[in-house]
């Protein structure tokens, strides 16, 4: 399907396409405006794919991404932007940080 | 493991270091910043980024040296040759590149008038010339920076006749990382951080591992081996000439987080590309004043960061991070650079919000000293180095 949103076989993570952002700043923006559940959420749909997202990305030109395996390797980025959240602070409340959008990514 | 988790094994290596309180002063003495001006960043080889920023002709980039109020334009020439020069145009003084960087082959022009300079810095054309008096176009050209090079970093140095070159300034540094493939490592992402800290509180705090099972007790607290007490040791620690390195090795039992371990245990067919320049497998150079190379390996591969620590006021720095990866060959590899990036971010967006409590804490004058253990020996090497410099003390 030529104007298909994702690749065959990944069009059921469709929901997920808001983290489908780049520039990195992009991403940061959209964690800290995200609750905790909705991250959770977001991460465990997207876990149990990453070996199937991986190895689907390794067939396709890293270089000349087309655009719906474009959006899927960015939402693979926004599952990592918000792993250590989710996996290792699992509560905001304990986070002495200073505003992440203050780091100013220039990329 | 080659780390022996003695205690106070590095006053035992540099007896001559001492283990006195440091002062505070240096921190928010705006009578220490006027000579850190003079006699450390006018005197000092800077580092200003590296060659592979514009490898075309005519590619540029300029770099604000704020403490110094000097503009510097770093421009590859037609002839292929990088060049330092003062961003000043000299008709009126006006600040002739604008753009943080770019590419102009072939010249670079002043908005004031219209003066015209060639890659390579002569001035080539200035409109109304004849109406000039004995205008000599080649006495007028951009004013060269003293600007030297080592592994594509771009040094420049603001005195007319450095006392060194910047080969002898580097000393124990280059000897050591002398051939690392830097250039095949690419930029990946840079951050300019403003923090409301003096440049060194932000440099010191960096400086030392002691803090790392405390402030960042839940993202890194558990990277780096330590002894029975839970505390980390350094590999090594070596001086040299201006200079430090502290090495240390990664916590082989470190629990990975799910992300981690699937992205890193998984196959990866990636060749192994580890540098044989590194010291432990976290090498931390601080190349005084201001610069920082950090080395460690990602997965398979040597991977870099480097910290420049910009000071724009006693109480104000731009600490700029740039981090570096070799070029990915699997999406898997891409993804491990990925989770690097962001796992050490969020432990340097932990060590920015303690930089500023810090400078607050020492500017309030509250303690005279801070007092430092024998793992924050990196950072009394700092002090004595910079004491040698501004001889802020030895004066008074």
């Amino acid at each position: 399907m030529a104007d298909a949103v994702l690749p065959d076989g990944f069009e059921d993570l469709a929901p997920w396409l808001g983290w489908a952002l780049e520039p990195e700043r992009a991403r940061t923006a959209k964690k800290t405006e995200s609750s905790m559940e909705e991250l959770r959420a977001f991460y465990d749909v997207m876990m149990p794919r990453m070996e199937e997202i991986i190895a689907y990305l390794d067939g396709v030109p890293s270089d000349n991404r087309p655009a719906p395996a474009h959006r899927l390797y960015l939402i693979t980025l926004s599952l990592v932007e918000v792993s250590n959240l989710v996996e290792i602070y699992k509560r905001r409340d304990v986070i002495e940080a200073c505003d992440p959008l203050h780091f100013n990514p220039q990329h | 493991m080659k780390t022996v988790v003695r205690n106070k094994q590095w006053a035992e290596k540099y007896p001559d270091l001492g283990t006195e309180p440091v002062p505070t002063e240096p921190y928010y003495s705006d009578e220490h910043y006027a000579l850190e001006r003079e006699r450390i960043f006018r005197r000092c080889w800077i580092n200003v980024g590296r060659v592979d920023e514009i490898p075309e002709p005519g590619d540029y980039f300029v770099r604000e040296i704020a403490i110094c109020k000097v503009s510097v334009l770093i421009i590859r020439g037609s002839d292929g040759v990088v060049r330092g020069f003062h961003n000043v145009c000299s008709h009126r003084g006006n600040t002739l590149v604008l753009d943080e960087r770019g590419s102009c082959p072939g010249s670079v022009y002043c908005h004031f008038h219209n003066w015209i300079y060639s890659d390579t810095g002569e001035l080539i054309r200035v409109p109304d010339e004849e109406n000039f008096f004995d205008l000599d176009k080649r006495d007028h050209g951009l004013t060269p920076v003293n600007t030297d090079f080592w592994e594509g970093f771009v040094f420049v140095h603001l005195e007319p006749e450095p006392a060194e070159t910047l080969r002898q300034y580097l000393g124990g540094v280059a000897d050591q990382l002398d051939g690392c493939p830097f250039h095949e490592m690419r930029l990946m992402q840079t951050y300019k951080v403003e923090e409301q800290a003096n440049w060194k509180v932000a440099l010191d705090a960096q400086n030392e591992l002691y803090h790392l099972p405390f402030q960042h007790r839940l993202i890194v607290g558990d990277a780096f081996v330590k002894n029975d007490k839970g505390l980390i040791r350094f590999q090594d620690v070596n001086l040299y000439n201006y200079h430090s390195v502290w090495s240390c090795e990664n916590n082989p039992t470190r629990a990975l987080p799910p992300l981690e371990s699937m992205l890193f245990d998984g196959d990866d067919e990636a060749p192994v590309i580890r540098i044989p320049q590194m010291i432990g497998e976290f090498d931390f150079f601080v190349v005084f004043p201001n610069f920082v190379l950090l080395l460690f390996d990602v997965g398979n591969s040597t991977s870099y960061i480097s910290y420049n620590f910009w000071p724009l006021a006693v109480d104000r720095t731009i600490w700029e991070i740039r981090m570096h990866f070799r070029e990915p060959r699997s999406t898997r590899e891409r993804l491990q650079q990925e989770y690097f990036k962001c796992i050490i971010r969020d432990a340097l967006q932990e060590d920015a919000f303690a930089h500023e409590n810090i400078h607050a804490g020492l500017a309030s004058h509250a303690k005279s000293h801070v007092i430092l253990q024998d793992e924050e020996a990196p950072i009394r090497y700092f002090h004595k180095v910079l004491e040698d410099y501004c001889e802020f003390y030895r004066n008074a």
